[in-house]
């Protein structure tokens, strides 16, 4: 019985039919690998053919592996700062650990939304044993202080008002730089090999920096008595 | 990690997927190449030409299938067979004729009785392999990208030998009706 069906559909079932009537007279797969004897050119081209793929899937499953990896590490990263304890914990992690491994010199970027116009003095109410006021100039919009020892030792102060942006080039490879707060102040802490410390740190809108050669906890002391004059 | 990743490439099925597939049909290619020459070292070349073809798209080739990979064994193998002996030969060959009269690869909108299956089947076995196999390849569902990368031919060659294929056919069955 006949019936109409598309040109496609024709060629399909010929082409089907004509390779089916092909294969059924093909002797066994088994029987034909066992009597064909190849060369040993052939053998050694072959194996070079097989040794190539195999290389080729190496590194495809490499790749994949490397990209699963990714992904997986991107997914639970992901996952992990959607919660704000976990976000908080892996900022740390990355600004105190991740960039100390790898940086040798880091920056920093301050950050403030208001701020005064000018600084036009401050007091010092406390200072480290025998260092005394040296030098006392304007620092743009704040100012600057410097104090020395009898050891011509060092100890400046700049206090300005923070608007932001300003950048902070820090050596990481001979000191260590972490994160502080002091009575909620946010601010960068960085003590050197040497025995010279730093902490810049921002309250209100005013940026402190203090450095010198005397101990950390003395630095802490001397921005704790700072008190600004607008 | 790193050992977890370089023993997962050590593995010894991973590895010998082509040399088992090499066994497996060695055979079969050296049987269709020998019915295309009787010159065994023209045979032995068509094997290798056909193994660097089907190794190189090895992700394209269905192994898990046995019918499907013998019959798409016996296909590229049969046209790479010709197209060695053609290059070899220095006999004309398809790529050099002008495809200008390409226009689309859609099949003409007509309908055939299934009692001219048989003279469709002898057309085909007629036809010029290097029209007849790239047709053929697109009748069992590889795209025409899939086609071009088991022939080593452009896509475009490929669009141009399916339409050509199919003019032939539709041309000689309207002057057998």
């Amino acid at each position: 019985m006949s019936e109409k069906v598309t040109f496609d559909t024709a060629i399909s079932t010929a082409f089907r039919q004509l390779q089916r009537q092909t294969l059924s007279a093909i002797p066994d797969l088994a029987l034909l690998s066992a009597a064909f004897s190849p060369s040993p050119a052939l053998v050694n081209k072959t194996d070079a053919i097989i040794y190539t793929a195999e290389r080729k899937q190496k590194r495809t499953i490499l790749l994949k592996y490397i990209a699963r990896t990714a992904a997986a590490i991107i997914i639970v990263f992901t996952l992990l700062s959607a919660h704000p304890t976990v976000a908080t914990a892996m900022k740390k992690i990355f600004s105190q650990t991740v960039v100390q491994w790898f940086d040798k010199y880091i920056s920093i970027e301050t950050q403030a939304d208001t701020y005064p116009q000018q600084i036009t003095d401050f007091t010092v109410g406390y200072m480290t044993d025998d260092f005394v006021l040296v030098e006392e100039s304007q620092y743009g919009a704040g100012i600057y202080k410097l104090y020395e020892n009898v050891n011509n030792d060092l100890v400046s102060i700049i206090v300005k008002p923070d608007m932001g942006g300003d950048l902070f080039g820090l050596d990481n490879e001979h000191s260590k730089t972490l994160e502080i707060v002091i009575s909620g102040a946010k601010g960068i802490k960085m003590c050197s090999e040497d025995g010279y410390n730093l902490l810049i740190i921002s309250s209100h809108g005013i940026q402190y920096t203090v450095e010198g050669f005397v101990e950390f906890d003395e630095i802490i002391k001397i921005y704790e008595k700072i008190k600004i004059s607008l | 990690m790193l050992l977890f990743y370089l023993s997962a490439f050590d593995d010894d099925k991973e590895k010998s997927r082509f040399r088992k597939f090499y066994n497996k049909y060695s055979g079969l290619v050296y049987y269709v190449a020998t019915q295309l020459t009787d010159v065994h070292s023209e045979a032995e070349d068509i094997v290798h030409e056909t193994f660097l073809r089907l190794i190189s798209n090895f992700d394209l080739i269905r192994t898990e299938n046995e019918k499907e990979t013998t019959s798409l064994v016996y296909t590229v193998t049969r046209y790479c067979g010709i197209d060695w002996l053609r290059k070899n030969k220095r006999e004309l060959l398809i790529d050099d004729l002008p495809s200008e009269e390409f226009a689309d690869e859609t099949a003409p909108d007509i309908m055939v009785d299934t009692v001219y299956i048989n003279d469709i089947m002898a057309i085909i076995a007629d036809m010029d392999p290097m029209y007849a196999i790239p047709l053929q390849l697109k009748t069992e569902g590889y795209t025409i990208s899939e086609i071009a990368s088991f022939l080593g031919i452009t896509a475009e060659n490929v669009k141009v030998r399916i339409h050509r294929a199919r003019k032939i056919l539709k041309d000689r069955l309207e002057a057998k009706l």
